[in-house]
């Protein structure tokens, strides 16, 4: 008599899951395990006589010293600090604009998404050539209306530099916390609002005891990703400024691309990530414990 | 109905496999190489690989183009992990020991005849040779040449060209004040290797100037004459306000297109021969106003320039280096090379070119291009070179924006590029 063979609920989930965690792990796990090695060891690819050499945390110990590391991690620290408060302000009043009724509502909010909808290296470019010194828009525009006498190199110096870089990669990032917000506020229950007019509340009332409040969780989740995004920035480096002027815009990506992919110092770069990743991490959870807090 | 369209989709399906097989078939008949360079003169280069073609009916040449400033990572990237990009590739003589040192280059040593050796130019050696052995054959053997915009000195009054730094800031300022450019020098000073290339430049004017490396890699560039030509270059900037400070953010095109533009008077250019590109209506705003000079000079009598010769390299690994060779022979042999120089305006490696009467004829400038030739240095072709230039360019910036004093920030350099090195070489 033959046997049936019976898999359990349990064990048919697992096999179910089990195409697609073999993919994560794949493109998740086993980098990451490699990239651990690469941290342990130096490659010495340029001068392959030297073969690969296990070091242990000499690596670690390196970028913690390294001080063009940590300015890059300052430099992409204070970015993102800009950026998150200007795109959660900016993003959030946005949103409410666009949450009130008005003619041709659905045309504006498809504009507002615009700069989201182009590749970024599409955008990097456009930002480049308006700031371009000799015919750059924001010379011209700023000419005309007679606040510059002669057009500035703005790239030239590091401070308007890196706010000019700042101000590129917060017109990219803004439709995605307008989009989050918008789709927020369609959740907020409309009576709520009714009540609080009923008990005499004033519009700004409601938005500070009503809405902010009810906002916190995707604010937490628009920071959260805004943070990684914007630890991740290298196309608008790239493209405008290469780290430059004298190192002012070298944000982390950036000095991770250099370290590893044009120096090919790949074991530095490995250790330097796992550092970035520590400290992303530790942001994260600040922002985590502080916001669900005032949630 | 229903059954006749099903047999009509497989019948489109079977002539469709057999027509994309046969082509298949067909590609595989042909044995294909991949060329990447840059997209400088692509125009010529698709040319000469459809010539390349007919003459190799056998051999397909699939060409890619990569910018100057990602070629080298691309290259060196692809190499480590034997996914190689490219069997023939661009070489720049600054690449060539963190190509040759890897192993990652073909030595051709054995392919070179007596003739290739005995004809090859000083200048180009370079680009081709490294510690003995032949890595490839010259493809653009050029130097930098000192422009300066004849019409425009005399509009000012001026007769002749600066042959002193001091000359030059002189009739910079006297450009300025008679409105004829408002910045007379155009640089290539942004955060890249064209900045290194044009203090070089700068360097090798400046008294006691030689290079910025002994042959053992260690720096020279922090000391006197190191100082003296970085601290020209700020106060260019900064003192006397003849270089914009825009500068410090143009590539190459973007310095090139001033100059051409008739919005420079003076430039350092990499244009092969410069007058084919000066005097092209296309091109050029300024046809018939730019000539060749000599660079200033501390005393009027040491003018200088940078060498950059570039080859065309095979990679080591590659499974069709016959095929390969065949390329590299026709693009970099004298014929392909005259063709280059006469199409396209590459300096030749090959000395006995510049003797042939229809390059006289066609190539104006020679006598100039050959007399600023004469003070030339080799660029840097140590393996930790790309690493090291990178940090060196990082203190030019320093200096330039006026973070450190030029002496500091030399000295800082210094201390980098010893670092590289000893790291390259496997202290810690």
């Amino acid at each position: 008599m033959s046997k049936k063979f019976y898999f359990s609920k349990r064990q048919v989930g697992y096999l179910l899951v089990l195409p697609a965690f073999a993919i994560i792990s794949g493109v998740l796990f086993f980098p990451l395990a490699y990239s651990v090695y690469l941290a342990l060891h130096n490659l010495h690819i340029t001068n392959p006589r030297l073969g690969v050499e296990y070091v242990g945390f000499y690596n670690f110990l390196y970028a913690f010293h390294d001080s063009l590391f940590w300015a890059s991690i300052i430099n992409t620290a204070y970015i993102t600090l800009i950026d998150n408060i200007a795109g959660i302000t900016v993003g959030l009043g946005i949103a409410l604009l666009l949450n009130r009724r008005f003619k041709l509502r659905g045309v504006v909010r498809g504009l507002v998404l615009f700069p989201y909808i182009l590749a970024p290296i599409v955008l990097s470019l456009m930002w480049k050539w308006i700031y371009n010194a000799d015919y750059g828009l924001l010379n011209g525009i700023l000419y005309r209306l007679g606040l510059i006498s002669e057009y500035r190199s703005w790239l030239s110096d590091p401070w308007t530099a890196m706010h000019l870089i700042i101000v590129g990669n917060f017109w990219q990032g803004l439709p995605f916390g307008v989009l989050f917000y918008l789709a927020a506020l369609q959740t907020i229950p409309k009576n709520l609002y009714e009540s609080a007019r009923i008990d005499g509340a004033t519009q700004w009332k409601e938005f500070l005891y009503i809405t902010l409040p009810l906002l916190m969780p995707i604010t937490l989740v628009i920071l959260v990703l805004k943070t990684i995004w914007t630890f991740k920035l290298f196309d608008i480096i790239y493209i405008i400024t290469k780290g430059g002027p004298a190192d002012a815009t070298r944000v982390v990506a950036y000095h991770l691309y250099l370290e590893g992919f044009a120096f090919l110092n790949l074991g530095k770069a490995a250790a330097a990530s796992h550092i970035l990743l520590g400290i992303v991490f530790v942001i994260t959870f600040v922002y985590y414990k502080f916001l669900r807090k005032s949630a | 109905m229903r059954s006749k369209i099903i047999k009509l989709m497989v019948c489109v399906l079977l002539v469709g496999t057999v027509v994309a097989t046969g082509g298949f078939s067909l590609s595989l008949a042909q044995e294909r190489i991949t060329f990447a360079i840059t997209p400088t003169h692509i125009d010529f280069d698709l040319k000469e690989t459809s010539r390349f073609e007919q003459a190799y009916p056998d051999i397909k040449v699939n060409v890619v183009t990569v910018s100057y400033g990602e070629l080298f990572d691309k290259l060196s990237i692809s190499f480590s992990v034997k996914e190689p990009i490219a069997d023939v590739f661009l070489m720049d003589c600054c690449w060539l020991g963190g190509f040759a040192e890897p192993g990652w280059v073909e030595v051709v040593d054995d392919r070179i005849t007596p003739k290739m050796r005995e004809g090859l130019m000083d200048s180009a050696k370079a680009g081709v040779i490294y510690k003995g052995h032949w890595y490839g054959l010259p493809y653009a053997s050029e130097w930098q040449h000192w422009i300066y915009n004849e019409r425009m000195l005399k509009e000012a009054g001026l007769a002749n060209p600066p042959s002193t730094w001091e000359e030059f800031i002189e009739q910079s300022l006297k450009l300025k004040e008679a409105n004829i450019v408002k910045y007379a020098w155009s640089g290539w000073w942004e955060q890249t290797d064209g900045l290194t290339c044009e203090y070089l430049h700068v360097l090798t004017t400046m008294e006691g100037g030689s290079t910025l490396f002994d042959a053992e890699g260690n720096p020279l560039f922090q000391e006197s004459a190191g100082v003296e030509a970085l601290q020209l270059m700020v106060d260019m900037i900064h003192k006397y306000k003849i270089v914009s400070p825009a500068a410090l953010t143009y590539g190459i095109t973007e310095a090139d297109n001033l100059l051409l533009g008739g919005k420079a008077a003076f430039r350092i250019v990499w244009m092969g021969v410069p007058y084919l590109v000066l005097n092209n209506p296309e091109k050029s705003k300024v046809v018939g106003e730019c000539k060749i000079g000599l660079t200033p000079s501390y005393d009027g009598k040491h003018p200088g320039t940078v060498a950059g010769p570039m080859a065309l390299s095979m990679y080591s690994g590659s499974k069709h280096k016959e095929a390969a060779w065949k390329y590299l022979t026709f693009r970099c042999d004298y014929e392909g090379a005259l063709r280059a120089a006469l199409e396209a305006g590459q300096c030749p490696g090959w000395a006995k070119i510049y003797e042939d009467p229809e390059f006289q004829e066609k190539v104006p400038g020679l006598d100039m291009m050959f007399e600023t030739l004469k003070g030339a240095v080799p660029q840097p072709a140590f393996p930790w070179w790309k690493e090291a230039d990178y940090k060196l360019i990082t203190e030019f910036h320093n200096a330039l924006t006026q973070k450190k004093s030029p002496r500091q920030a030399l000295e800082d350099a210094a201390e980098k590029a010893r670092e590289v090195r000893k790291t390259w070489e496997g202290g810690k």
